[in-house]
C-alpha cells in the first residue's frame, strides 16, 4: 500500500470524528460513543483499504450522534420527518433516516435531503505564515548604531522609543500556506460561486476539494464554482511565497550595554488597514540551554518574561495587542561556570540564538487575497425568499516567524 | 467572558441531553453500565432478547462498547445472532459488525444468521443489500464460500452502484476465503471492471490489484474509459487506478521516444508545449493512448489527497521521465504545509526525485529551509533536498544557510548540516575550497560534534584529490596548536599521519610538537600520537635501506626528512618509552605491538601493510541514495524492510496493436440480465415470478454445502459464457452461433440459475426511484427497455421464458462483440 494512504486515512478519520463529535476530541467523548465510532470505522475501511471517507456520505450511513433519532429509531416515517423539521434549526441534529440512501444524492460529497431553516454561508480564509529573518549583516548593524545613537537606555522612557530600527534585514523566506473554508447551511443542492482575487501572486500547486469545478478555475483563476458539502469543508489549499512579513515585526540585538553582554529583543506592530489588534502574541527567546544557566536583569517594557523550559524564555502579551505599538526586552545571559574555556581562557558571552514570534491576526491576509464576490448561482430546493446570511472572515496566523541572532 | 459563555452552553448541552435521555427511557441504558462503568451480563442479555427495538439497540451498544474496550463478548453470540434480522438499521449494523468480528470463532452459530443475511440481499433498500453482501463475504467460515459466490453473482448485476461497489470488495474477500474459486471470481470481477459507474471502478480495481494483479490483459477495453473517468473516481480508488494504469502502460503501450521532427502532438498543456518547442527541434513523441492517460492524470496533481498526488508523480516519473516534468514541483512543495508525518513522507520522495533530476526543485529552494519547529527527520530530509537541488548559481545561498544550521543549538542539525556541506563541496573545486576554509575555522569551536563532523568532511575533501591539498594538511597541523577538544586533536593527528606519504615535511614536525606535550594529552589523543610515530617510523625505515626507489617520486621533499636521520629514531624511541609507562593498558599494548613490528627490517613489508594501507575515503552519498529502486510513494521508500510493492514491469519491447484498447460497448453489460425481463415482470409475469422467488429463497435457506456446490458448478459453465463473453472480445462471430445452440440445450438444466435472476429483477422493478435519480443511467436504460421490449415481442413466446431470456442475453453479448453494429439484425436471427 502506498505510504501515504494510511496517513491520509488517519487525517480523514480525525476530520470525521470532529464532524461527528465536535472538536476538541476527548477521551470521554470517544468512550461515550464507542458504538458510533465502531460503525464509522466499519464503513470507512473495507478489506484493509479506505472505503467511504466523505463526512457527508457517512452521515447518510451512520446515525449522527447528536440527533434525536437514536432514541426514536422505530417511529413511523412521518413522525421522524416532523421531528427532523423541529430540530433541524440546529446543525447538530441531523436526523438519520434508514431509507435516505434510496434517494441517494447525485453529488457524492453532499448529504441527501439537506434542510435548514436558516440559510447561512460563510467563507473563512486562513493563512499560516512562516518567515525567516536573518541576522543583520555587520554593515547594517553599523548603520543602525550610527543612526540611532548608542543610547538604548531602558527606563520608563523605553515605552516611548521609536523602536523600529532604520535598517531591517529582509526576510530570506516568507511563505504563507492558505486554506479557503466554506461553511454552508443551505437546503437542497445550492450552486455557489466564490471569486477570490490573489492580486498577481502565483499560487504554487493549488489543491481543491472534489466539489470545485476545475474547468472554471482554469478559465479564470480565482473562481471557485461548486456545490458544497453540507457543513464545513476545505475548498482550496494554496501556498504563496514572497509574502509580506506580517503585521508584527521584530529584531534581536546583541552585545549592548557597558559590558557588551546585554541583548535586546524588540517587537512592534505595523499598522495595516482594517486591523485593530493582534491576539495571543507570544515571543520565544531561544538560547543554548547547555551553556546558559539563567537570564538575569530582564527588563521588559510590557508583557511578562519567564524561562519556560531549558533554553527557552517566553515573553507573553496576554489578550489583545493594539496596532502601532512596540515593546522591548533587555537582559543578560548568565553562562554556566563549569564550561570549557575558549582559546583565550575566557568563557565567551552567550546571546539568544533566535527569537520566534507567534500570533493570530484577524481581518487581514498576508498574501493580499480578497473575496471579491460570493453568491448562490442556483439550486434546487432553496427557498428564494429567505436570503442567506453570508459572511467572510480572514485570519493570518503567525506560525513560525523566526528572527535569527 | 467567552469562557463563561461556553460553560453556560455546556451546561445547557448536558441539560438537553439529560432531558432527552429521560424522554427516551435511557435510564435503562445507564443502569446497564452501573456507576463505575461495569455492566451486568444478564442485563445485556435481557436487552438483546427484548421485543422492543430500542432496547435491543441499548443492548447492542453495550456490546459495541465492550468490544471497543477489547473484552471478549463471545458469550452473547446466540443472543446477538437472533437479532440479525432486526428491523432497525442501526441494530442490524451493530449485529453485523459483531458477526464480522466473532463469526470465525463460533462458526456453527454464525451459520444461523446466514439465512437472514441472505434474505437481506433481496431487500428493497440498496444500503441493506450492500451491507448484506459485505457481511456475507466477511464471515470467515469456509463452508459458506458457495453461498458467498451466489451472493456476489447476484450483487454484481444489482441496479444500485452502492451494492455493486460492495460486491467488488466482496469478491476479494471471497477469494481469500476459498482461493480455488479464482476463475469464477475473475469472471465476476471482469463485469465490475467494465462497470459504467465510476463509483464502482475504484473498488473493483483495488480488488483486482489484490487478487489478480497480473491479469492486466483484462483491462484492454477499459483502458480508455478509465482515463476518461479518472477525475470522477473517489480519491482512494484513484490511487489504485493510477498505479495499475502505470503498470499497464509499461507492458502494453509503446514507450515514448525522441523524434527529430517537431511534432505538434505533445501530451501536456499548451504552456509546456510551447516551452518544449522552443527548447529543441527534437521532439518527444508518445503513443496517443499514453498521451490520453497523462492528460487525464495531470489535473489530479491538484487533489487534496497527498496519496493521489504522489501516485500521479510516480506515474509521470515512471512513464515519461524524459519529458519536462517541472510541473511536478509545485504540488509537492505545497504538501509541505501538511502535518509532519505527511511532510516526512513527501520530503523523502522529493529527495529521491531530486537525486534523479537535480533541476526539479531548484526553483523552490526556499521551501526547504529548516524551521526550528521541524522535527529532526524532516530537517534531515530538507537539508538533503537543499544539497541535492543546489547548482553553482545557488550554492552560495545554500551554503550560508547550511553554515547557520551547523552552528545552531540543535545537535542533530549540526552533524547533518556539516555532512551536507561536504556533499556541496563536490559541485566544483572553487566551492570545495570555500567549504574547506569554513570547515577549518570550525576546528576551534567548542562544540565537539561540529569539530568531529568537520574533520570527517575535511578528510573526505582531501581524499578526493590528495595532491591538491598538501596545504590543507599544513593548515590542519597549524590548527593543532589551538585546538582544545581532544577529539579534534586526535582526528587532526590521525589525518596528518594518514597523509604523511604526500606531505612528509609536516608530519615529523607535528610529532615533535606532540611529543613535548604527551603527558597532558587525553588518552584518545595519545593513541593517535603513538600511531603517528609508528607510521612515520615505518616510512623512515622503508627509505633507509633502499633509497633509489623513493628518489624519483618525491625528490623535492627528500631533503627535509633525510639529512639528519637520527631524530626520527630518537623521536620514535622517546614516544615508545613514554607510552610504555602510561597508565592505559591499551596504550601500552599498542606501543609494544608497534615497537616489535618495527624492530626488525624483515617485518617491514608487514608494517607497511599495516600502517600505510590506503584507507577508503569516507563515502558521503546523499542519505537517500539507493532508494531510487523504490517506487515514488511506496512504503518501501519510507521504512526500511517493508517490501510492499511489486516493482514496475519493464517496458516491453513489442506491444500489441492499439486496437485492442478499442472500447467495447460496455454500458449494457452489467445490467444485461435484468433489463429484458423487467418489462415482462411489469406486464404479465409478476405472479409467476414472485412464486419463483419464493422457491429460490426456500432453496437458499436449506442450502447445504453439497447442494450448493452443484449449483455453483452450474454457474461455472453458464457464467463463463454469460459474463466471460464481453471480456473475450476477440472471439469471432461464428463461435457465437455455436454457443447459442449450446445454451438452448442447457436451458432445462439451468432453471435454478434463471430463477436467481428473477429475484434480482423483482427487486429492480421496485427500485425505479433509485434509477431515476441518476439521470444518465435513466436515459440509457430507457433506450434499452424500448429495444428490449421490441425484442421480447418479436421472439417472445411466453411459456418459454427461460429460453427467450437466454436468447436475449445471447443477442446482447453479440452486440457487445460487434460493437453495437446492427443490433436489429442480430435480434432478428
Amino acid at each position: 500500500m502506498p505510504a501515504l494512504v494510511p496517513l491520509e486515512f488517519i487525517s480523514h478519520l480525525i476530520k470525521v470524528l470532529h464532524d461527528y463529535f465536535q472538536p476538541p476530541l476527548s477521551r470521554q467523548k470517544i468512550e461515550k460513543n464507542y458504538s458510533t465510532i465502531m460503525m464509522l470505522l466499519n464503513e470507512m475501511i473495507e478489506d484493509g483499504y479506505p472505503f467511504v471517507t466523505e463526512e457527508n456520505a457517512l452521515r447518510d450511513l451512520v446515525p449522527f450522534a447528536g440527533g434525536l433519532s437514536k432514541y426514536l429509531p422505530t417511529l413511523p416515517k412521518g413522525a421522524a420527518n416532523s421531528l427532523k423539521g423541529l430540530t433541524s434549526s440546529s446543525s447538530s441534529s441531523k436526523s438519520f433516516s434508514p431509507d435516505s440512501s434510496l434517494t441517494r444524492s447525485n453529488v457524492p460529497w453532499r448529504r441527501s435531503n439537506v434542510k435548514h431553516n436558516n440559510s447561512e454561508l460563510y467563507v473563512d480564509i486562513h493563512e499560516a505564515l512562516s518567515v525567516i529573518i536573518p541576522a543583520l549583516s555587520p554593515t547594517q548593524q553599523m548603520l543602525n548604531s550610527i543612526n540611532s545613537g548608542s543610547t538604548p537606555v531602558p527606563s520608563a522612557s523605553a515605552f516611548y522609543t521609536p523602536a523600529v530600527p532604520q535598517v531591517l534585514a529582509e526576510p530570506i523566506v516568507a511563505i504563507a500556506h492558505g486554506s479557503v473554508f466554506a461553511t454552508t447551511k443551505l437546503s437542497g443542492t445550492p450552486d455557489i460561486q466564490l471569486i477570490i482575487s490573489f492580486g498577481n501572486r502565483l499560487l504554487e500547486g493549488p489543491a481543491f476539494h472534489p466539489c470545485v469545478r476545475l474547468a472554471r478555475w482554469r478559465e479564470r483563476p480565482g473562481t471557485l464554482s461548486f456545490i458544497p458539502p453540507d457543513g464545513k469543508c476545505c475548498l482550496l489549499q494554496y501556498t504563496v511565497s514572497g509574502v509580506e512579513s506580517g503585521p508584527i515585526g521584530g529584531d534581536l540585538k546583541t552585545g549592548l550595554g557597558p559590558m557588551k553582554d546585554e541583548f535586546e529583543v524588540r517587537v512592534w506592530s505595523r499598522v495595516p488597514r482594517n486591523v485593530k489588534f493582534v491576539e495571543n502574541l507570544r515571543v520565544e527567546v531561544v538560547f543554548d540551554g547547555e551553556r546558559v544557566q539563567n537570564v538575569k536583569g530582564t527588563r521588559a517594557s510590557s508583557g511578562e518574561f519567564d524561562i519556560e523550559k531549558k533554553g527557552v524564555g517566553v515573553w507573553r502579551f496576554p489578550g489583545k495587542t493594539p496596532m502601532g505599538w512596540n515593546a522591548s526586552l533587555r537582559g543578560t545571559m548568565v553562562v554556566s561556570e563549569d564550561l570549557a574555556t575558549g582559546p583565550d581562557g575566557t568563557v565567551p558571552q552567550e546571546f539568544p540564538k533566535y527569537v520566534k514570534i507567534s500570533y493570530d491576526c484577524q481581518g487581514m491576509l498576508v498574501s493580499g487575497a480578497k473575496v471579491e464576490s460570493l453568491r448562490i448561482v442556483s439550486g434546487k430546493g432553496i427557498d428564494d425568499r429567505a436570503k442567506p446570511y453570508k459572511g467572510v472572515k480572514y485570519l493570518t496566523k503567525g506560525k513560525d516567524i523566526v528572527i535569527r541572532g | 467572558m467567552a469562557e463563561s459563555l461556553s460553560k453556560i452552553t455546556a451546561v445547557f448541552e448536558t441539560a438537553k441531553e439529560l432531558t432527552m435521555e429521560a424522554a427516551a427511557s435511557a435510564r435503562n441504558a445507564t443502569a446497564i453500565f452501573g456507576e463505575d462503568g461495569s455492566f451486568r451480563p444478564r442485563d445485556v442479555q435481557r436487552y438483546l432478547n427484548s421485543r422492543h427495538e430500542k432496547e435491543k439497540l441499548v443492548g447492542m451498544k453495550a456490546i459495541a462498547t465492550l468490544m471497543s474496550k477489547g473484552e471478549d463478548v463471545t458469550e452473547f453470540f446466540p443472543d446477538v445472532v437472533k437479532n440479525s434480522a432486526a428491523q432497525t438499521l442501526e441494530v442490524r449494523k451493530l449485529v453485523y459488525i459483531y458477526l464480522l468480528r466473532y463469526a470465525q470463532q463460533e462458526s456453527d452459530l454464525a451459520l444461523l444468521s446466514i439465512n437472514a443475511i441472505q434474505k437481506s440481499l433481496g431487500d428493497q433498500n440498496p444500503q441493506i443489500r450492500a451491507m448484506a453482501i459485505k457481511v456475507l463475504s466477511g464471515i470467515k467460515v469456509p463452508s459458506i464460500a458457495p453461498i458467498v459466490l451466489l451472493g456476489i453473482r447476484k450483487s454484481i448485476v444489482d441496479m444500485s452502484s452502492v451494492v455493486r461497489r460492495a460486491a467488488a470488495v466482496a469478491i476479494g474477500k471471497a477469494y481469500e476465503l476459498d482461493k480455488s474459486n479464482l476463475e469464477t471470481l475473475v469472471g465476476y470481477l471482469a463485469t465490475l471492471l467494465a462497470d459504467k459507474s465510476f463509483y464502482v471502478i475504484g473498488s473493483a480495481v483495488q480488488t483486482f490489484v489484490n487478487m489478480c494483479p497480473d491479469r492486466l490483459d483484462m483491462l484492454h477495453t477499459n483502458y480508455r474509459r478509465y482515463c476518461n473517468m479518472l477525475a470522477d473516481i473517489e480519491e482512494w480508488g484513484q490511487v489504485c487506478v493510477l498505479d495499475m494504469l502505470t503498470r499497464y502502460v509499461r507492458i502494453y503501450v509503446p514507450k515514448g521516444r525522441m523524434v527529430k521532427k517537431p511534432n505538434d502532438k505533445f501530451y501536456s498543456d499548451d504552456e509546456e508545449n510551447e516551452k518544449e518547442v522552443e527548447k529543441e527541434q527534437e521532439e518527444f513523441v508518445i503513443d496517443p493512448d499514453l498521451e490520453m492517460l497523462l492528460a487525464a492524470a495531470k489535473p489530479l496533481l491538484q487533489s487534496r489527497n497527498s496519496a493521489v498526488v504522489l501516485a500521479v508523480v510516480n506515474l509521470f516519473n515512471a512513464l515519461v521521465p524524459e519529458a519536462d516534468l517541472s510541473f511536478l514541483g509545485p504540488p509537492l512543495v505545497r504538501l509541505l504545509s501538511r502535518p509532519s508525518e505527511i511532510q516526512y513522507v513527501v520530503l523523502s520522495n522529493i529527495a529521491v526525485l531530486a537525486i534523479q533530476n537535480n533541476d526539479l526543485f531548484a526553483p523552490y529552494l526556499k521551501y526547504f529551509y529548516v524551521f526550528p519547529s521541524d522535527t529532526p527527520e524532516i530537517a534531515k530530509r530538507k537539508i538533503e533536498v537543499l544539497t541535492l537541488s543546489c547548482s553553482e548559481s545557488t550554492v552560495s545561498e545554500v551554503l550560508s544557510e547550511l553554515q547557520y544550521y551547523a552552528t545552531s543549538v540543535d545537535k542533530f542539525l549540526v552533524a547533518e548540516a556539516v555532512r551536507a556541506i561536504g556533499r556541496c563541496a563536490q559541485i566544483s573545486n572553487d566551492i570545495a575550497r570555500r567549504c574547506l576554509r569554513w570547515l577549518l575555522k570550525q576546528i576551534h569551536s567548542a562544540d565537539p560534534i561540529l569539530v568531529g563532523e568537520s574533520l570527517t568532511v575535511i578528510r573526505y575533501i582531501i581524499q578526493l584529490s590528495p595532491k591538491d591539498h598538501i596545504k590543507t594538511v599544513a593548515k590542519l597541523a597549524l590548527a593543532l596548536d589551538s585546538a582544545t577538544v581532544p577529539l579534534a586533536r586526535a582526528s587532526i593527528i590521525w589525518l596528518v599521519g594518514e597523509f604523511a606519504g604526500i606531505a612528509r615535511y609536516i608530519a615529523p614536525d607535528v610529532l615533535r610538537k606532540c611529543a613535548k606535550g604527551f603527558m597532558d594529552e587525553d588518552e584518545t589523543t595519545k593513541l593517535q600520537i603513538v600511531l603517528l610515530s609508528a607510521k612515520l617510523y615505518s616510512y623512515y625505515i622503508e627509505e633507509k635501506p633502499v633509497e633509489e626507489e623513493k628518489d624519483d617520486t618525491d625528490e623535492q621533499l627528500e631533503p627535509t626528512i633525510k639529512p639528519p636521520a637520527d631524530p626520527m629514531d630518537l623521536l620514535f624511541d622517546y614516544i615508545m618509552l613514554l607510552a610504555r609507562y602510561d597508565t592505559s593498558y591499551d596504550l601500552r599494548d599498542r606501543a609494544r605491538l608497534y615497537k616489535s613490528l618495527l624492530a626488525s627490517p624483515s617485518s617491514a613489508p608487514l608494517a607497511k601493510l599495516l600502517l600505510q594501507a590506503p584507507k577508503p575515503s569516507p563515502h558521503a552519498p546523499s542519505p537517500s541514495q539507493g532508494k531510487e529502486k523504490f517506487l515514488i510513494g511506496s512504503s518501501g521508500l519510507i521504512c526500511a524492510g517493508v517490501n510492499d510493492g511489486r516493482p514496475l514491469p519493464p517496458w516491453s519491447s513489442e506491444t500489441p496493436d492499439a486496437s485492442i484498447r478499442d472500447e467495447v460497448k460496455v454500458e449494457e453489460a452489467p445490467v444485461l440480465a435484468p433489463l429484458p425481463k423487467k418489462v415482462k415482470a411489469k406486464t404479465n409475469k409478476a405472479k409467476k415470478e414472485t412464486k419463483k422467488k419464493k422457491v429460490v429463497i426456500e432453496k437458499i435457506k436449506h442450502v447445504k454445502p453439497k447442494t450448493v456446490k452443484k449449483t455453483e458448478e452450474d454457474f461455472h459453465t453458464t457464467l463463463d459464457e454469460f459474463f466471460g463473453e464481453p471480456a473475450a472480445t476477440s472471439a469471432p462471430a461464428e463461435e457465437d452461433e455455436e454457443v447459442s445452440e449450446e445454451v438452448e440445450v442447457e436451458v432445462e438444466e439451468e432453471e435454478s440459475e434463471s430463477e436467481v435472476e428473477v429475484i434480482v429483477e423483482v427487486s429492480d422493478s421496485s427500485e425505479e426511484e433509485d434509477s431515476e435519480e441518476d439521470s444518465e443511467e435513466e436515459i440509457s436504460e430507457d433506450e434499452d427497455e424500448d429495444e428490449d421490449e421490441n425484442e421480447a415481442e418479436d421472439g417472445g413466446s411466453e411459456e418459454e421464458s427461460g429460453e427467450s431470456a437466454i436468447d436475449e442475453e445471447q443477442s446482447e453479448t453479440e452486440d457487445d462483440d460487434d460493437d453495437a453494429a446492427g443490433r436489429g439484425l442480430l435480434s432478428g436471427q
